[in-house]
């Protein structure tokens, strides 16, 4: 009985040295979609009951801290949204003022179901939140890590999040986030991944408000480029002039 | 010649030329009119909107955290008052009625009626402490106000209608607690609120304190304190010192209602100098018709003003002849004008205006729901008077001051 509890034991030391945390997985995946500059160009479709609404863009970013979005489309052309470090600056050609954001007002609403906060969050997950791989699935057709990452820190976007990750490719498959009362708040479904060298770009993904139910936003980069050289200047809030 | 001899001869000149001075003391008198009913209205407008964002919205003032009152636009919840039961003792025992409560902005998404998301202010309060505050909790007009503990929300009338909602159906609200995080507020509507004040019909919604507590990890902290202050200036005065002293010990800060109310007071400042500009076209309607009766009166008097001045009267004389005449115009106009404001404004401060057709569907910054009534300004009817006097002469000054030195002989021969 000794001899079998032992095996049991040594075998059991075995499988868990060769098993990957959920930990690993995001920091997997973290690092192969970060990148010390990137500029991008895409659009923005906000589809609801009132029918759909397109914006185009280009954006740069540099780090996880510093990231600047243009609207190109006519309606919008020229409104800018600058982040740097905690704080974003928006800026409206036609009003010739820069606002300042901080705080409450990220979560506001940029475009259709993505907020300020997303579309300049950096790729440092581990720093606010636990991961813990809860499970192995087939997801929208790929074998997925079913990692669930809870918040370590009280300013953490979302309580509680659920992250389907390829298991081949450590992209993004999946995700949904929960509120602190386990309430689900948005999923997002990665339609399509671009491969630029050795890194990932989401390059097409759908966000879903579920408490608004009846909206989601479509998000298409088509032009990627990785680590081009960035002035300074750029992020600045003296450039958004 | 003496002053009485010039003023009688002023006079009988404008009964000379009646129908002229009768045009011409109708166009003032109406303009005077004019502005005086709309000063009227205006400043009713003002003080009701005043006491119904005192009564209902702000109280007399907030105290609040230094950090908060720097952003308090954004409602930093990450910025409230920890300790606000100390700090309502210390003023309850300075005899302040003081409440606590927490504002925050949200997004409220509702799936019955014609559905949707849109935009609202939430402020949480116990409405027992509440009450010895603001008066809110009184215009509950259907069903009542949430109870403590319950995951209930009162709503403004004017948003429940635009929203298809009403009492039992669900809301929720989408928020982010005070550390930044989301979190959705399942909420079941318990009473519909219709106060005095237009903003809160429109776009305000009421929980407990408690619910907000729960959902935003406010652990006993609240976004600010109301306080109410007594009525007479000396004793006010009193209580605004005690009351910046004790927030001071707090590590707080009091801001009266003016401080949290800067866009309205824009406005309700921007309609008083409309006000003013009007009574500055009035004046110059007024002027042209002056200045154009003058001329009249002038080119049409050459003669009798060579004869005059040939029996020996003096330029000056007849300058001041004149300038009588305009300012009996000024005169009769400002008294005619009054007279009429007068008796236009006693219906507008005993019945009002009923502007709620308009109040229920522009936001224009006012508080007020709808009906307003007028108010008497004295100092409005002394501008009048003296502004329509000093018009009248000062335009008479400029026209006639070059006609009545000509030639006497061009005069007689004109």
């Amino acid at each position: 009985m000794k001899k079998i509890i032992t095996l049991l034991l040594f075998t059991g030391l075995l499988a868990s040295a060769g098993a990957i945390t959920g930990s690993e997985i995001i920091e997997k995946s973290d690092e192969l979609q970060s990148f010390d500059t990137q500029k991008s160009s895409g659009s923005m479709i906000s589809h609801d009951r009132f029918g759909d609404i397109t914006s185009s863009f280009i954006s740069w970013s540099r780090g996880d801290r510093e990231f600047l979005l243009e609207f190109t489309n006519a309606e919008e052309a020229g409104q800018k949204v600058l982040r740097v470090n905690d704080t974003m600056y928006l800026y409206d050609p036609d009003a010739e003022e820069t606002i300042r954001l901080s705080g409450s007002a990220l979560k506001d609403t940029l475009f259709g179901d993505i907020s300020y906060e997303d579309v300049s969050e950096g790729n440092d997950t581990l720093d606010t939140y636990n991961a813990e791989l809860v499970g192995e699935e087939l997801k929208k057709g790929k074998q997925c890590y079913k990692v669930e990452l809870t918040a370590k820190k009280r300013n953490a976007p979302y309580y509680r999040q659920l992250l389907w990750i390829d298991k081949s490719t450590f992209v993004l498959v999946f995700g949904e986030y929960y509120s602190k009362r386990d309430v689900l708040l948005k999923n997002i479904e990665v339609l399509g991944v671009k491969e630029v060298g050795d890194k990932f770009v989401l390059s097409h993904l759908i966000l879903r408000d579920l408490i608004k139910g009846d909206s989601h936003t479509e998000m298409k980069l088509d032009d990627i480029e990785l680590n081009p050289v960035l002035e300074d200047r750029l992020f600045t809030e003296e450039a958004l002039f | 010649m003496t002053r009485g001899f010039l003023i009688r001869l002023a006079a009988k000149n404008l009964l000379r030329y009646r129908r002229r001075t009768v045009i011409t003391v109708t166009v003032l008198a109406v303009g005077i009119a004019c502005y005086i009913l709309l000063d009227s209205m205006l400043a009713g407008t003002r003080d009701e909107s005043e006491l119904a964002l005192i009564y209902y919205e702000m109280g007399e003032g907030r105290l609040v955290t230094p950090e908060y009152w720097r952003d308090w636009k954004n409602r930093p919840l990450a910025d409230s008052l920890e300790d606000p039961q100390g700090l309502m003792r210390a003023l309850d025992e300075a005899g302040v009625p003081s409440a606590a409560r927490t504002e925050f902005t949200a997004t409220a998404v509702v799936r019955t009626g014609i559905g949707g998301s849109f935009p609202v202010l939430v402020s949480a309060l116990d409405p027992n402490e509440d009450r010895r505050v603001n008066r809110i909790t009184d215009t509950i007009k259907t069903g009542r106000f949430p109870r403590p503990g319950e995951d209930g929300a009162a709503v403004g009338e004017w948003m429940a209608q635009d929203m298809g909602l009403a009492i039992g159906d669900l809301i929720t609200l989408e928020v982010t607690d005070r550390w930044g995080s989301r979190e959705a507020m399942e909420l079941e509507i318990t009473g519909l609120v219709n106060s005095p004040n237009a903003q809160i019909n429109r776009s305000f919604l009421f929980v407990t304190l408690d619910t907000a507590d729960d959902y935003l990890s406010l652990e006993g902290a609240v976004s600010h304190i109301q306080v109410t202050l007594p009525l007479g200036k000396r004793e006010r005065d009193r209580k605004l010192q005690e009351i910046t002293r004790i927030a001071a010990a707090y590590g707080t800060e009091f801001h009266g209602w003016r401080d949290w109310s800067a866009d309205y007071l824009a406005v309700a400042g921007g309609d008083m100098a409309s006000s003013g500009v009007i009574l500055f076209l009035v004046f110059i309607i007024a002027s042209v018709g002056l200045a154009n009766t003058m001329l009249m009166s002038v080119m049409e008097r050459q003669r009798e003003m060579g004869m005059m001045r040939s029996l020996g009267m003096k330029d000056g004389g007849l300058f001041r002849l004149f300038l009588y005449e305009a300012g009996l115009i000024g005169l009769l106009g400002s008294a005619g004008g009054i007279v009429l404001g007068l008796m236009g404004n006693i219906p507008m401060v005993r019945y009002g205006i009923d502007f709620t057709w308009m109040m229920r569907d522009f936001d224009m910054g006012y508080r007020f729901t709808g009906i307003i009534h007028g108010v008497w300004r004295g100092e409005s009817y002394l501008y009048s008077m003296i502004s329509g006097v000093l018009i009248c002469l000062s335009v008479s000054w400029f026209t006639l001051r070059k006609q009545v030195t000509r030639p006497i002989v061009d005069e007689i021969a004109s």
